[in-house]
């Protein structure tokens, strides 16, 4: 463990930016298949004893397919842990560590999950459910953490997070939400998509066109108390219009699904089975955005400061770079055109303007031009009487070019002065 | 019947539309950041002027109030840095005329908390404890709670006191 960690480095601006954007589409791919799997796959091993045809049903609804498992479970957890550990780079919690952890208990809960579809082994199955489920409620502890960046500095990690209400409120959402989506591929899968449609008399079509059905109406119905309910623990800082605007749109939508879901069951029918699969991903990618802006406004600051410390520590490098390969010869023009560009906003030769006049203490590095670079490397405070002189961040070429234009200047103003 | 169902549909989902509505509208009304007389950043001040936190908020340090910076310590610079700014021009008329800026408070506790600037300091604890990343700041806003659940995990991180009295005299 700790693999993660060492591969990364304080990102950009464009990074970060790229980042949050990035965790939009994998968590777009990996959350509504993992909970709409926990589902399923908790169904299938609680109806194996009554109802094993039922169970096997459960189980063979395309989400076990080893290229789904991949696309939609292993790869978006990967960049997932990558893109978390990116985004709390700095911070002191190991989030890097935790997610390897998580990546290891999903991906046995996948493989678990995986061999129970193929041999319906009960043990397997219950286990597999378990640890998806454990899976799930870790990586939703960190989604939330992120959200949370004053109680950063409190805990150690996101484990102790884990027992707080923000974690229960959005893991129900999430499982609720799992519902909704479970129900819905259930009536897609049997009722609508033409290689895997069940035929009418079939004994299986009743019984799952009733828990598509139950399932999806169940969901839409729990829903908007779980949005509700996250939305009141999010912290106010993390909020934003967008953020409601977003949580209304899923609930405008689960309004549509459970009209539909009725007007199904009142009718007999399951036409509108492929309308109420895109509403529910609308709702998903809803769901996502209400935390997409909660994760954005509240790491504001945050993305900003990580920023710096990038920019930091290229100018750093490169400084490294420039001291290594070129020339440190000063160059007058290029002094000249730093003091007409930084200097002269706060220095005068024969007065005070932020800073002292340099007729005043530049006489002093006359005779040690090496202390006049130290100083304008790195400032520090000297007199009392005025504020201290901001790094100007410049070169190490720079710095001998301004201090010798300078110095070269001075007797001539000296001269100037006295006259 | 088909009715009755659609209209008790629509009066469940209504309930939370509204709840949504009213959480949204109630926090709109209490916690956007304020606007301020002058638009001042302090991303500005901290990094590219390179300030520290007490140049200007001098008494965080010495009392409970950290204050906001006398008019004297803006002039000492915008006498003469971005003199030809309308927002500078603004600040020098209200020095001119010895008039002060009303600056909005951002941070506030009930008036049933006592808390001193001055204790905390002393004890260590860094600004962007309780203020968030200010130097990542332009406009000024609350990130931190300040509840006291919030108030008490770092009393508790910190091994400082939990006794009512501590904070609530």
């Amino acid at each position: 463990m700790g693999i993660i960690d060492h591969l990364l480095s304080p990102p950009s601006a464009q990074n970060l930016k790229l980042g949050l954007y990035l965790i939009y589409f994998m968590l777009l791919c990996l959350l509504p298949y993992a909970v709409a799997l926990l589902v399923t796959a908790g169904l299938s091993v609680t109806l194996q004893r009554g109802y094993p045809n039922l169970a096997r049903a459960f189980s063979r609804l395309g989400f076990l397919n080893p290229a789904v498992i991949v696309i939609f479970g292993l790869l978006p957890l990967l960049t997932l842990a990558f893109l978390f550990s990116q985004l709390l780079y700095d911070t002191a919690m190991p989030v890097g560590d935790y997610m390897e952890r998580i990546i290891v208990i999903m991906a046995g809960a996948f493989g678990l999950l995986y061999l129970y579809a193929r041999t319906g082994l009960m043990a397997v199955g219950a286990s597999g459910v378990a640890l998806l489920g454990l899976g799930i409620f870790f990586l939703i502890s960190v989604l939330d953490l992120v959200y949370h960046p004053g109680m950063w500095q409190f805990i150690s990690g996101p484990l102790p997070w884990l027992f707080s209400w923000s974690v229960a409120a959005h893991f129900l959402l999430y499982v609720v939400a799992g519902h909704l989506l479970a129900g819905i591929a259930i009536l897609f899968r049997c009722f609508r998509w033409p290689e895997t449609r069940l035929d009418i008399a079939s004994p299986l079509a009743r019984p799952m066109r009733f828990w598509g059905l139950g399932l999806t109406l169940g969901g839409a119905l729990a829903l908007p108390a779980m949005v509700l309910w996250s939305v009141a623990l999010a912290p106010s800082a993390a909020l934003t219009v967008l953020a409601f605007e977003a949580a209304l749109l899923a609930v405008a939508f689960l309004y549509v699904i459970a009209l539909l879901v009725v007007s199904m069951l009142l009718k007999g029918d399951n036409r509108h089975a492929t309308t109420v699969l895109i509403l529910a991903l609308v709702v998903t990618g809803s769901l996502l955005v209400n935390h997409q802006q909660l994760q954005l406004s509240a790491n504001r600051e945050h993305a900003i400061v990580l920023a710096m410390t990038a920019d930091q520590r290229r100018a750093r490098v490169e400084q490294e770079q420039q001291k290594l390969y070129a020339s440190a010869e000063p160059d007058p023009n290029l002094g000249k055109e730093i003091f007409n560009r930084l200097c002269v906003s706060c220095h005068a030769w024969d007065k005070k303007v932020v800073g002292p006049a340099y007729l005043e203490v530049l006489p002093k590095y006359l005779d040690d031009i090496e202390a006049l670079h130290t100083f304008v490397r790195d400032p520090v405070k000297i007199d009392p009487d005025y504020p201290i002189m901001p790094n100007q961040g410049l070169n190490e070429r720079e710095v001998q070019s301004v201090c010798s234009y300078l110095l070269q200047e001075l007797p001539g103003q000296q001269e100037g002065a006295s006259e | 019947m088909n009715k009755l169902i659609a209209l008790a549909l629509t009066g469940y989902f209504g309930f939370f539309i509204l709840g949504i509505v009213g959480l949204g509208g109630h926090w709109y009304a209490t916690s956007q950041p304020p606007e301020q007389p002058i638009p001042f950043s302090h991303k500005v001040h901290i990094n590219t002027v390179g300030l520290q936190c007490t140049h200007c908020h001098q008494y965080a340090a010495e009392g409970p109030q950290a204050t906001v910076p006398a008019m004297s310590i803006c002039m000492e610079c915008h006498k003469n840095v971005k003199t030809d700014s309308p927002e500078i021009q603004k600040l020098t008329r209200a020095w001119e005329e010895g008039r002060g800026v009303e600056w909005v408070k951002v941070h506030n506790v009930p008036w049933h908390v006592h808390f001193t600037h001055k204790r905390h300091v002393k004890a260590g604890i860094q600004c962007q404890s309780c203020h968030g990343e200010v130097r990542a700041m332009d406009q000024m806003r609350q990130v931190r709670s300040l509840e006291m659940g919030w108030c008490v995990s770092c009393h508790r991180l910190n091994a400082a006191s939990t006794d009512c009295l501590t904070c609530h005299k």
